[in-house]
Parts: structure tokens; C-alpha cells; sequence
């Protein structure tokens, strides 16, 4: 580039400024919205795309970091239930709005380890996906499959096409042609990289739901 | 999840952003809170916590210019102002968490993510308010100091929920330091790290190690910490005690840089740094970090006088070698330096002195003799009324001062005392540091020599006194241990009931009683 700058610092530091105007914005519909008396749809729609807005920021901001290798995983211990409740609680008003219902099914004693913002990220885009792609249900499921810890997220949608579950991850990322940059995807995988114990490593699954006969994206944590 | 009542909760929300701040009040109305305060920056989050005790405190952790979250923490932490029962949250960004969650010290008891919406805030409120509830035993336990409780009740929750198992064992591992059981700290870090490689417990075995004196195993731990995440702060924290107690300074220096880059807010880190590049003469790097440890411990429960008078002292060098326009520059700044000092320090009669032996200092370097005896000749009954128990830092400035008069043999007088006064001060630390490891005898063999001195500290004369009484509890009494106690005993016996280790002291005595009457 003819200006000296990096193109990719410029880039990073751009949607770190978008990113934070997307934050102001949601606040601004955020206030509005508690001085309504009776909630409005519109809003709530609004907010919802604001927020998956933010989602993919926050991601692309996470994999140039991660890319620059300052991205470290904080890993903690966490209840699954605690976890699954909150963020089945966080995307409720829009599942409502949605006529669509968030379930969630896990052994309370169940826990792992992980870094709770940036799994809390990839299921977040996956549960956006999910209640997109719904036609009434979808469903957050935890369970113990030695030596990880996996997290279901289910729906009742036509699920994934066969080609996209068989493909392998990289080509998952990047599909130019479709217009689907596969940034979910491609962020999960990154997160999940990170997330390591012993000779163990994280890794995402596709499928197909036995529950609920929908798609199925499976997070597998040592 | 249960329901939580915010309804008797005292909310105080911290957070610059005009707007963001009324949504956030408007949000833990929404909730049901009665009472809630605000501050727009830090400084005022502080004053209002000091008079008022909060139930949840949500405050941003960037907060523009002043004090960001996690220094309102540590500060009101710290000083007592909030208790360990009240809720801390910091609110971040998604990319700050890590930070914000590592460190160890001052850990919030939670945080929550930007963007903030009620729902969000709501969910993860609950959350933390349920689980500082299941901890509320230990908060209680460790308010009072009552150490051994806490541990109990981390035992508890440890065993009864093993969801909160790791919690629960970090804030043990915490106590048990505190507490310097240090066998059994490091067999609880093996045993977790065994389990998983948490870097906050691999850095507690390199403390132990530390603690131990096992300086090489502490080295390599902490420095492949390091290694592993160049910002973990408290690795190159660590980093640079171990270098000072194997007294390489350069090297600590360097691991101190490098922390205060990655954590340049931290007021004791950049004191650390002044202090240590000061010791090595790096003036442009003392400068600096006693320029920022001054600024930052303006309303803080950090302010200290030492670090204007080591501002003042670092800047000696540039105001007598810089040359025109470095020089003005530098003595400008001591001048406006021992101004503000005096102005904050009004009751303070010794450091008020040693603020005119450095306008003293700052004259001699300026090459004003003249001027330089005149303010000594106005201290002179002051600073004879100290009888010869000068602070160690006064005395290196007057040093100064009498050498650029002419003065050689008053300075050097002065300068030969403060270094037996400082070697004593080194033997007394390595003394320290081999009784914590359990190696009283040779400890004892240090203090000893250091009691030895007829100007020995109160510091050193209690620890040698502390050294015999714990050989004597092990190995039972003797004639010339017995002897010598009577001896430091006889020179503590005057100790001012407001001195630092009065209370010390008073144990000691009668811990010496129960061992010569067995």
C-alpha cells in the first residue's frame, strides 16, 4: 500500500470504531425501549439485528487477535446450567417476538472448563442461527462425553444441507460463490483451537438433530 | 434460576457516558431498585463509595482519562471501603474480559459484556448475586480475618458443590498464603494444576518456590509463564522480585518495563520501577515512572510523599548535566514538585524537611551554592533534632549538598552511615527471607549479626528476638540464646506503643515467657 499503513491494522481498528457505535446504538434503542409502556416489535427486531451486528464485530475483532496470537483464553470453572440458562434467558424476548420457543436440557451437576466470554460467543451466533433457521423450536442441550464436555444446539429447521455437514472445516469458512463467508464457523473453530487440555483438543460438529429432527451444531470442550 | 429481590439493594453505577449511565440506572429500576447512585468517573466513584456502603457497585472499566474499573476495585478494596460482601461488576468489553478475570488480586466478583441490554444485565446480575450468596460464609470469614473459617467454608463449598470446586480452591490457595502455610498452598497448586494447567495456579507453585527459596525453580516457572502470555503481568511481576532478592537489578528492571507497558495504570508497579531504575541510575526511567506513580496516587489510597521526593531526587541528574533548556526544564518541574508536595503533605514535619534539604539539593545542582547553604543554615536545629536517625533517603540528598559546598568530610561522614544502615537493611531481608523457608538457624545467624550493630533497627532486633524464640519453641532453651534475648529485649524494652511493631513485640514477650518457663 502506497500510504505505509497496514491495511489490516487500519481494517481492525475501524471495526473496533463500528463496533462501538453499533454498542451506542443499542443503548440508544435499549432506552427507548424501557420508556415504552407497551413493547414494540419493531424495536425488539431492531435491537436483535443490532445485536447480531455486534456478534459478528466482536468476532472478526477476536480472529485478527487471535490471527496476531494475543488472543488467550481465560479458562474457568462453569456450571452448564447457570451457562445455558443465561444465554437461553439473553435471546428469549427474541425468540418471543419470533413465536419460537428455547428450551434448555442438562444434568445440573454438569460442568467444564472454558472461557466463558468467548464460548458464550460462539454459542451465540449458533443460537441466532438456530432460532433463524427454526420453525418453532430450538433446543440447548449439554451432556458428559468423556473426555469432553459437548453442547448441543438443536432446531426444528430443514437443517444443514449434507454437502456443508461432510465438508471439511476450512472449506465450511469461505464460500465465495454461496456469498457465505462462514465468519460463525470459522470463529468457532479458532475459539476452539484455544480451548486445550492435555492431548485434547476443542472442535465443532454439524448434524442432523434426533430431537427435534432440525440442525445440529455440536461444541465439544475437554 | 431463583428469583433475586433488588429491591433493598444500594446500586451504585459508575460509567462516563452520559447516556449509558441513565440507561443502567433505568435498568436496575426496571429490576426493582429503590436506591440508586451514580458517578461519572472514578474519582467520584470512590468519594461516594467512602460514604456510603453499597450493596452492587456496576462500574465501566474504561472510564476516559482518570481511574478505570479495575483500579476503583483495587483501591476500595485495598483500603477496607468496600467490604468483601458487596458486589463488584465490571462491565467490559468482549475483548477486555480476560484481562479483567485474570487478575488475581483484585478479581471483580463479575463482569458483564458490552453491549448491555436489560436482559442481558439481568441474567448475568442474578447469576453473580446467587453466587456471591453461596460464598457469603467466606466474604463474612475473611472480613473479620477470621483466616482459618474462610478455609473452612471454601472447604465446604469445595466438597458440597463441585461446581464452584475450583473457585472455592483458589480463594483457599489465596488464604493459605496469606496465612504462609506454604507446604500446604503448594501441594494444593500441584494438585490443581495436575488437574489443569490454570496459569494463576501454576504462578502460585513458582511463589511458593519463591517463598521457599528455591530462586531457580521460581525463575523458571514464572518465566515460562511469561514466555507462554507476554501479558501476564504478574508473571513479570514475580519475574522481577525474584531478580531483586538475587539482587539483579538490571534484570528486574527490565521485567518491570515490560509490566508497566502491558499495565501502565498500576501506581505500585510504576513505584516498583522507579525505585528499582533509580537503584541502577537509570534517571530517564526513574523519571518517568515516579512522574506517573505521582500523578496517579493523586486522590488514592497510594498517595505517598516518597514518591515526590524520589521525583525530586531522580531529576537531580538532568538539572546539573542536562544543560539549558533540559536543565530549566527540570529544576522547574522539582520546584513545582516540592510545591505540591508541601501543599499535600502540610502536617507531615519530617517530610516538609526533607522537602527543603531537596530545594537544598535542587539549588546545589543548579550550581546556586549560595542559595543551597542559605536553606541549609535555616534547617540546621531541625535536622540536628533528628539525632542521627535521619531517613536513609534524606540523608543521600543532604550528602549531596554538603559535597557540592565543599563540605567532603560532613558528607562523608553522613554517606557512611547511611550505607551500614542499608547493608543492615539487605542482611535483615535475606535474614526474613530464610526464616519464612524454615531455615531459623541461619536466619538466626543473620539477624544476629545484623542486632549486632549498635544502631540496629527496631526491625532487626525484633526479628533476631523472633529467630531465638522459635529455635528455642523447636530445639528447646540455652544459655546464650537466653542471653541474647535478654539483650534485645532490654534495647526494644522503650518501644512506643504507636510504633509499627509494638504489637509484635508484646507477642514476642510473652511468647519468651512461656518458652524459658517450661
Amino acid at each position: 500500500m502506497s500510504s505505509g499503513i497496514d491495511l489490516s491494522t487500519l481494517m481492525s481498528i475501524t471495526v473496533h470504531d463500528i463496533k462501538n457505535d453499533i454498542n451506542h446504538l443499542i443503548g440508544k434503542v435499549e432506552r427507548i425501549e424501557l420508556e415504552q409502556a407497551k413493547p414494540l416489535p419493531a424495536l425488539g427486531d431492531i435491537k436483535a439485528d443490532a445485536i447480531h451486528i455486534n456478534h459478528q464485530l466482536v468476532q472478526l475483532l477476536a480472529l485478527y487477535k487471535a490471527d496476531e496470537g494475543l488472543l488467550k483464553p481465560f479458562i474457568n470453572q462453569y456450571g452448564f446450567t447457570e451457562f445455558l440458562d443465561e444465554k437461553c434467558m439473553q435471546h428469549q424476548s427474541y425468540a418471543k417476538a419470533q413465536h419460537k420457543a428455547i428450551s434448555v436440557h442438562c444434568d445440573d451437576s454438569l460442568f467444564a472448563f472454558f472461557d466463558e466470554s468467548l464460548i458464550s460467543s460462539v454459542v451465540d451466533s449458533a443460537l441466532e442461527n438456530a432460532l433463524r433457521y427454526a420453525k418453532t423450536s430450538v433446543q440447548l442441550r449439554a451432556e458428559h462425553a468423556a473426555p469432553y464436555h459437548v453442547i448441543h444446539i438443536e432446531d426444528d429447521g430443514k437443517g444443514y444441507p449434507e454437502d456443508v455437514i461432510h465438508q471439511p472445516i476450512q472449506s465450511k469458512s469461505i464460500d465465495q460463490q454461496s456469498k457465505h463467508t462462514g465468519l460463525g464457523f470459522h470463529f468457532a473453530q479458532s475459539i476452539l483451537d484455544l480451548h486445550s487440555n492435555r492431548e485434547h483438543k476443542g472442535y465443532f460438529e454439524l448434524g442432523r438433530s434426533d430431537t427435534l429432527g432440525g440442525a445440529r451444531f455440536s461444541i465439544f470442550l475437554p | 434460576m431463583a428469583h433475586v429481590d433488588y429491591h433493598k439493594k444500594k446500586f451504585m453505577i459508575i460509567e462516563d457516558h452520559a447516556e449509558f449511565r441513565s440507561s443502567l440506572k433505568a435498568m436496575v429500576r426496571m429490576f426493582g431498585a429503590h436506591m440508586v447512585d451514580t458517578a461519572h468517573n472514578g474519582e467520584e466513584g470512590i468519594a461516594k463509595i467512602i460514604n456510603n456502603q453499597y450493596d452492587i457497585i456496576l462500574s465501566d472499566y474504561e472510564l476516559g482519562k482518570g481511574k478505570d474499573g479495575q483500579q476503583i476495585l483495587e483501591e476500595t478494596r485495598r483500603s477496607g471501603l468496600l467490604k468483601s460482601t458487596s458486589i463488584f461488576i465490571l462491565v467490559t468489553a468482549a475483548s477486555t474480559v480476560e484481562m479483567v478475570m485474570g487478575a488475581l488480586e483484585y478479581e471483580p466478583d463479575g463482569y458483564i459484556t458490552k453491549p448491555i441490554t436489560h436482559e442481558n444485565l439481568k441474567t448475568r446480575l442474578d447469576k453473580i448475586v446467587q453466587e456471591k450468596n453461596l460464598f457469603s460464609e467466606v466474604d463474612r470469614a475473611i472480613d473479620q480475618k477470621k483466616y482459618k473459617n474462610a478455609i473452612n467454608a471454601c472447604n465446604k463449598i469445595a466438597k458440597e458443590n463441585p461446581k464452584y470446586q475450583v473457585k472455592a480452591l483458589r480463594i483457599k490457595s489465596k488464604l493459605l498464603l496469606n496465612l504462609e502455610h506454604y507446604d500446604d498452598a503448594g501441594k494444593l497448586f500441584q494438585k490443581l494444576v495436575d488437574a489443569r494447567a490454570f496459569p494463576w495456579a501454576v504462578l502460585g507453585l513458582g511463589k511458593i518456590a519463591f517463598y521457599k527459596g528455591d530462586f531457580d525453580k521460581a525463575l523458571q516457572i514464572f518465566q515460562q509463564l511469561a514466555d507462554e502470555d507476554q501479558r501476564n503481568v504478574e508473571a513479570y511481576d514475580w519475574l522481577s522480585k525474584v531478580y531483586i532478592s538475587q539482587n539483579l537489578t538490571e534484570e528486574a528492571q527490565k521485567a518491570l518495563q515490560h509490566a508497566v507497558e502491558r499495565s501502565p495504570k498500576s501506581i505500585i508497579r510504576q513505584m516498583d520501577l522507579g525505585n528499582i531504575s533509580k537503584t541502577n541510575e537509570d534517571w530517564s526511567v526513574a523519571e518517568v515512572a515516579f512522574r506517573k506513580s505521582v500523578n496517579l496516587g493523586k486522590n488514592s489510597c497510594y498517595k505517598t510523599p516518597d514518591n515526590y521526593t524520589s521525583l525530586v531526587q531522580v531529576l537531580q541528574d538532568k538539572i546539573s548535566t542536562g544543560g539549558g533548556r533540559k536543565t530549566k526544564d527540570a529544576s522547574t518541574e522539582a520546584l513545582r514538585t516540592l510545591d505540591n508536595l508541601e501543599k499535600e503533605f502540610p502536617d507531615n514535619t519530617e517530610t516538609l524537611l526533607f522537602s527543603k534539604v531537596l530545594r537544598a539539593e535542587t539549588s546545589s545542582s543548579l550550581g546556586k551554592e549560595k542559595e543551597a547553604e542559605h536553606i541549609l543554615a535555616s534547617i540546621s536545629e531541625d535536622i540536628a533534632a533528628l539525632n542521627n536517625k535521619m531517613p536513609e533517603q534524606m540523608a543521600h540528598s543532604l550528602a549531596n549538598v554538603y559535597d557540592a559546598a565543599g563540605k567532603k568530610e560532613e558528607a562523608s561522614k553522613l554517606r557512611e552511615k547511611y550505607n551500614k544502615a542499608s547493608a543492615n537493611e539487605v542482611l535483615n531481608n535475606d535474614g526474613v527471607r530464610l526464616f519464612k523457608s524454615g531455615q531459623i538457624k541461619e536466619a538466626l545467624s543473620v539477624f544476629g549479626d545484623a542486632a549486632k550493630a549498635p544502631d540496629a533497627s527496631n526491625s532487626v532486633l525484633i526479628n533476631a528476638l523472633q529467630a531465638s524464640i522459635k529455635l528455642m519453641e523447636n530445639e528447646g532453651t540455652d544459655d546464650s540464646l537466653i542471653e541474647n534475648c535478654d539483650r534485645y529485649m532490654k534495647k526494644l524494652d522503650g518501644l512506643d506503643s504507636s510504633d509499627k511493631n509494638y504489637m509484635r513485640f508484646k507477642k514476642l514477650s510473652s511468647a519468651y515467657e512461656n518458652v524459658t518457663n517450661k
